[in-house]
């Protein structure tokens, strides 16, 4: 009886391995692409999606006006031509003939009127992301015109990305859109074999227009809800790509899998919202920031916080874009002394209290930095309990004065408008500053080396007024099999689709 | 019989109600903003005004309970507030691979713990201490930990089974089996312990009694004297050990399927319980309700097929 118990046993363990599907090691390319996403999509209705991680969800089934490069530069896709006129705010497009979406439907530039109409009503970041377009006119089947508001430098990239994604026209406006795609893109969602919330699979569209620049059959993206079980599934060959922090990637080294970066993505600091004085009267002071950005040892924190990876800075402008500038970084150098005295000049010699939210379950090695560099000074943090599910909404109320947080770093534009207008989204204290929102002005009426000018004064004065206490610049860091290679692109939280490719043996 | 049933359903549904209500009044104190959670912070005021009431929260909260109330009672719990997906629907999809594991470690540690309890009751002498302490040590270890060190052993390292990820019976029975076991280790584990536990001090007990002494004189085997006879005596407090089991086995599962990325009702709850979306959490309470009900009237039903007394009374 025994001896049954144990053969069954056995037999039992030797079926369950056969049974894993572990996909032996071979020569052929794979074709199926599996990727890790920590996020589901917020709706797959144009105009609802926001910008970040979620874009990779939507990639597969849409088809987007531009698509831009590796180094976030528009090209052609849908659109095939394009041209502004002189005073930039009329946008002509020419429209790639041919095209259809999977229910039959034309895209033709009646329904990327219908798009852009819908998306601007959007309550997404990629609906945020037209605000300045006005009014859409179709010319005739393939072109159309868009006329602005006001000129926005950085509408037609933002056209390559989830702002200017393609809805079947007839599944516009329909409540089905949220949950079931229909879009001319290289893949169609598999409804039987995907799960709302946790795994959707992706099967070839055999009609595109482009499925060369597509080389799997399948794409896979399953829902994570937990970093290890993420990196489990790396270290298993479970899943094809994922993105790791810097922290996890020499494990995954030694694991056998690829890391790349994609340089400067997340400005890491301390941020200065109350530059009103609304809740800390001492915050209205310049000298004041700028002593906080004194205290901060940014080196220590790179070296220690940061194990050195990243970049040490005190700009929030990406390092990778043409408003940095290397000089700005020695603007404050690490000197208490110094900090203390530009607290007394400011009336604060003995000090005051910061509240802030306790980030320590996140961040408990910045947090600890921080505090250690405001206490040296003579500023009290005092940290509150934070709900996570409301964090940022309570950020964006105005809320906090200040917090430990990081903002993404896109094209200076984006980021101007994301965090230094008053009108800004991470402005939530609607601070007002009549040289920045001149600067602002100037550079969205200008193009070229003109621009760029205006950004660099733009990051001058931003630094000079201290509106920030940033100390590092993360990367952000991918991990992939070693039977996939990954070309990220410059300003995006993921690497394109198309960015992924059977690696060459 | 049939009454008896009739009452212990009659109490699950005001349980039901109690509970249901209990959360509904007490997710809408947490101060959140649903909507502006679910549109996000860059949508207007106007649309936010919009989605509330097109959400039917413009409404007095006690109107808004009994709308849901009125559904809830023909069958209908609504729809996510943010993926729109049928509570319904989301509930068939997530309740599977929980119950796959739930009941899959129930199975397991009923087999081991009664095995293992048994053991230690008859041999005594160091096999018996020796599982004792066993069985205290590894209650102590807590369940994420198992789950943790089971999946880089078993799945990182050995490449025995999934790391993660969850296949339905119907899609494979063998890869169903494969996805679960690893899981149902780790929320059995414990189970195995204190159910060994409870069994061996049941079984000290019965085995000293003089009914056990007749059947030996009477030279019935001893095999048949401990399973048929003495283990039957035992098995009443293991029966209430395995339905307060089924419910730790719940609430444990959230962790367990966090490690082995298990698309079930404690991620599901989780979730939405921390974004606050109502409509699903309060159809994962309900069903969470019924099945801790339908478990404590089969495990009743099983004691009173086992010991006669207890049908009497």
């Amino acid at each position: 009886m025994r001896k049954l118990v144990g053969i069954a046993a056995v037999t039992a363990v030797l079926a369950l391995t056969a049974c894993t599907g572990s996909s032996p090691g071979g020569s052929a390319a794979p074709t199926e692409l599996d990727i890790a996403a920590i996020g589901t999509p917020e709706s797959f209705s144009p105009g609802n999606f926001g910008t970040g991680p979620t874009t990779l969800f939507l990639q597969p089934v849409y088809d987007s006006l531009f698509r831009n490069t590796n180094e976030g530069e528009p090209a052609e896709n849908i659109v095939t031509k394009w041209s502004y006129d002189d005073a930039r705010t009329k946008l002509s497009l020419t429209i790639r003939e041919g095209v259809k979406f999977t229910d039959g439907t034309a895209l033709d530039a009646a329904a990327v009127k219908a798009n852009l109409d819908s998306a601007r009503k959007g309550t997404g970041e990629a609906g945020g992301q037209l605000r300045f377009i006005q009014d859409v006119t179709v010319t005739d089947a393939t072109n159309l015109m868009v006329t602005l508001s006001a000129p926005d430098p950085s509408l037609v990239p933002n056209l390559g990305g989830t702002a200017g994604v393609l809805a079947s026209p007839k599944a516009l406006g329909t409540p089905a859109l949220d949950t079931t795609p229909v879009g001319s893109g290289p893949y169609i969602l598999d409804a039987a074999k995907s799960q709302t919330g946790s795994k959707y699979v992706y099967t070839r569209n055999a009609d595109y227009w482009n499925a060369k620049d597509f080389p799997f059959d399948t794409v896979e993206v399953t829902v994570f809800n937990d970093n290890n079980a993420i990196l489990n599934a790396l270290r298993a060959g479970e899943t094809d790509f994922a993105v790791v922090t810097d922290k996890d990637s020499n494990s995954l080294k030694s694991a056998g899998l690829n890391i790349q970066t994609s340089p400067a993505y997340t400005t890491s600091g301390l941020y200065l919202f109350d530059r009103k004085g609304s809740l800390v009267p001492a915050l209205a002071e310049p000298k004041v920031r700028q002593a906080i950005n004194m205290a901060l040892d940014r080196d220590a924190i790179h070296a220690k916080v940061f194990a050195g990876k990243g970049k040490a800075t005190s700009q929030v402008f990406s390092s990778t874009s043409d408003a940095f500038i290397p000089e700005l970084d020695k603007k404050y150098p690490f000197d208490v002394d110094a900090a203390k005295k530009l607290l007394a000049e400011a009336g604060y010699a003995n000090g005051f209290t910061l509240p802030m939210p306790d980030v320590s379950p996140i961040y408990p090695d910045q947090q600890a930095a921080v505090t250690e560099a405001l206490t040296a000074i003579g500023i009290t943090p005092q940290y509150q309990p934070v709900n996570g599910q409301t964090f940022i909404s309570d950020l964006l109320a105005g809320k906090y004065p200040a917090a430990i947080f990081g903002l993404n770093s896109p094209r200076p534009w984006d980021f101007a408008q994301i965090a230094l207008t008053p009108e800004s989204l991470w402005n939530p204290f609607h601070v007002s500053d009549p040289t920045v929102v001149d600067l602002i002005n100037k550079a969205q009426g200008e193009t070229g080396e003109a621009q760029t000018e205006s950004f660099r004064q733009l990051n001058t004065y931003v630094v000079e007024q201290a509106w920030f206490a940033p100390y590092i610049q993360s990367d952000n860091v991918f991990a992939s099999n070693a039977e996939i290679t990954v070309t990220p692109q410059r300003y995006s939280t993921m690497p394109p689709l198309w960015g992924f490719t059977a690696s060459k043996k | 019989m049939l009454m008896f049933i009739l009452r212990r359903l009659a109490s699950g549904l005001v349980l039901m109600f109690v509970i249901s209500t209990a959360t509904f009044f007490l997710l809408n104190l947490t101060g959140q903003d649903p909507v502006r959670q679910v549109l996000g912070p860059v949508a207007s005021a106007e649309q936010v005004e919009a989605k509330r009431q097109q959400l039917g929260l413009d409404e007095p909260l006690i109107t808004q309970y009994f709308q849901w109330l009125g559904s809830a009672v023909r069958g209908d719990l609504g729809r996510s507030w943010f993926t729109n997906q049928s509570v319904g629907e989301l509930l068939s999809q997530t309740l599977p691979p929980t119950l796959s594991m739930v009941i899959g470690s129930l199975i397991l540690a009923a087999c081991f713990g009664t095995l293992i309890g048994v053991t230690a009751a008859l041999r005594r002498g160091r096999l018996d201490h020796g599982l004792q302490v066993a069985s205290t040590l590894v209650q102590a270890i807590p369940g994420f930990l198992v789950a943790l060190v089971l999946a880089l052993v078993f799945a990182v390292q050995l490449r025995m089974l999934p790391a993660t990820g969850f296949t339905a019976f119907s899609d494979s029975p063998g890869k169903w089996l494969a996805s679960i076991t690893l899981p149902v280790i780790a929320l059995a584990l414990g189970s195995v312990a204190s159910l060994a536990l409870q069994v061996r001090g049941s079984m000290i007990d019965v085995m000293q009694q003089d009914f056990v002494r007749t059947l030996r004189s009477r030279g019935l085997p001893e095999r048949s004297v401990v399973v048929k006879h003495a283990l039957r005596s035992a098995a009443g407090p293991s029966l209430t050990t395995v339905s307060l089991m089924f419910i730790v086995a719940i609430s444990s599962s959230v962790i367990v399927e966090k490690v082995f990325n298990i698309p079930g009702i404690g991620t599901q709850a989780s979730n939405s319980a921390g974004r606050g979306d109502l409509p699903v959490v309060l159809g994962i309470v309900l069903v969470t309700v019924v099945l801790v009900v339908v478990v404590n009237l089969l495990v009743d039903l099983a004691q009173g097929w086992i010991n006669p007394k207890v049908r009497v009374s």
